[in-house]
């Protein structure tokens, strides 16, 4: 098979694979590259992209709209990387255990990643700048329908939900979009989740989460979306705020801003 | 029974498995889908639920869009 080598490899410090037609396929090896960057990689058919764990220097990484297969790519030891896009794959591994500290975006939506309870949604709780976490309609024909049933993990990383410590912050401020309708997220991790969200947001005021801005992005269509197969069989939170009811917590959140969808 | 649209100040709309739904903006572009929903959405845009033929007939009808999610600058 034909490849494509690049001279110095060590000093490049963006690549960009464009719009060529016939789109590039094979494997993108970064076993030699050292500084880069920006990778904009997306929209190819791309099989592979591996030999990046070295690297610690990306700030975004678009992979999105290619073949790739096995895990989510992790980035993580690149603590400045913002952008991570690697939906629209063949992926059928399981999602990083960590993020980059750094991350703004992180989409992994129609792939097929890992149906298993024991297969985790990362803690989220230190990514502070952190407003979109997108990983929605996980099946075996990579979200275009229900197919054989929806995939991905089950359980939260983060249960956080015996200790008022715990519950607080688990969901960061900035966090305007938590993507993850079509997937697998068991009911329990779903009260979990509510709880969490609405610990943050209780006590903003009406279309906050729509009038202010994260990372100088206004974000008009804030959302939770947990809806799948597994239904949601709670009344009320969980925690430090058992005594609040479902319903209360979805309109309060609504009035927030955010569009709750699945629980 | 034939779409429903619902435009309240808070909607709180019971997609059965059966239904799919779509989610409008403030710009009438879809913020968001659900494919044959099992779900509740409490949402202050608008939501339209009718069948999986129904919703795309109504997309066509409308000549609807999805919204592009934004993303952040990141300098070179």
């Amino acid at each position: 098979m034909p490849s494509i080598s690049v001279t110095n490899p060590e000093l490049i410090v963006s690549m960009n694979l464009g719009d060529a037609s016939p789109k590039l396929g094979g494997v993108v090896n970064l076993k030699n590259f050292k500084v880069i960057r920006t990778f904009y990689g997306d929209q190819q058919d791309l099989s592979g992209f591996q030999d990046y764990d070295h690297i610690t220097t990306f700030t975004l990484v678009h992979v999105h709209r290619n073949k790739l297969t096995g895990n989510v790519p992790d980035v993580s030891a690149s603590s400045s990387c913002r952008i991570v896009l690697a939906n629209e794959n063949n992926l059928d591994g399981t999602l990083p255990t960590t993020l980059p500290s750094a991350i703004q975006v992180f989409r992994a939506g129609y792939n097929n990643l890992l149906k298993s309870d024991s297969h985790l949604i990362p803690d989220l709780s230190s990514y502070t700048d952190l407003a979109e976490f997108n990983i929605q309609r996980q099946s075996a024909d990579y979200g275009a329908n229900i197919g054989s049933g929806w995939g991905g993990p089950g359980t939260l990383a983060n249960p956080a939900i015996t200790t008022a410590a715990g519950i607080e912050g688990a969901i960061p401020e900035s966090m305007r979009i938590f993507h993850y309708g079509g997937g697998n997220l068991s009911p329990y991790s779903k009260r979990v989740l509510l709880t969490q969200f609405y610990d943050t947001f209780k006590d903003k005021p009406t279309d906050w989460a729509i009038d202010t801005a994260v990372n100088n992005v206004e974000y008009s269509s804030p959302k939770v979306v947990v809806w799948n197969s597994r239904g949601s069989n709670f009344t009320n939170l969980i925690g430090k705020h058992v005594s609040v009811s479902k319903t209360v917590a979805l309109n309060r959140l609504s009035d927030v801003g955010f569009t709750m969808n699945g629980f | 029974m034939a779409i429903q649209e619902y435009t309240n100040e808070i909607n709180s709309v019971s997609v059965t498995a059966t239904k799919s739904a779509i989610i409008l903006d403030k710009n009438n572009d879809m913020s968001d889908g659900v494919t044959k929903g099992f779900t509740t959405i409490v949402s202050s845009e608008k939501i339209v639920v009718g069948t999986h033929a129904e919703i795309a007939n109504y997309i066509i009808d409308n000549n609807l869009k999805y919204a592009e999610a934004p993303l952040p600058s990141v300098e070179e």
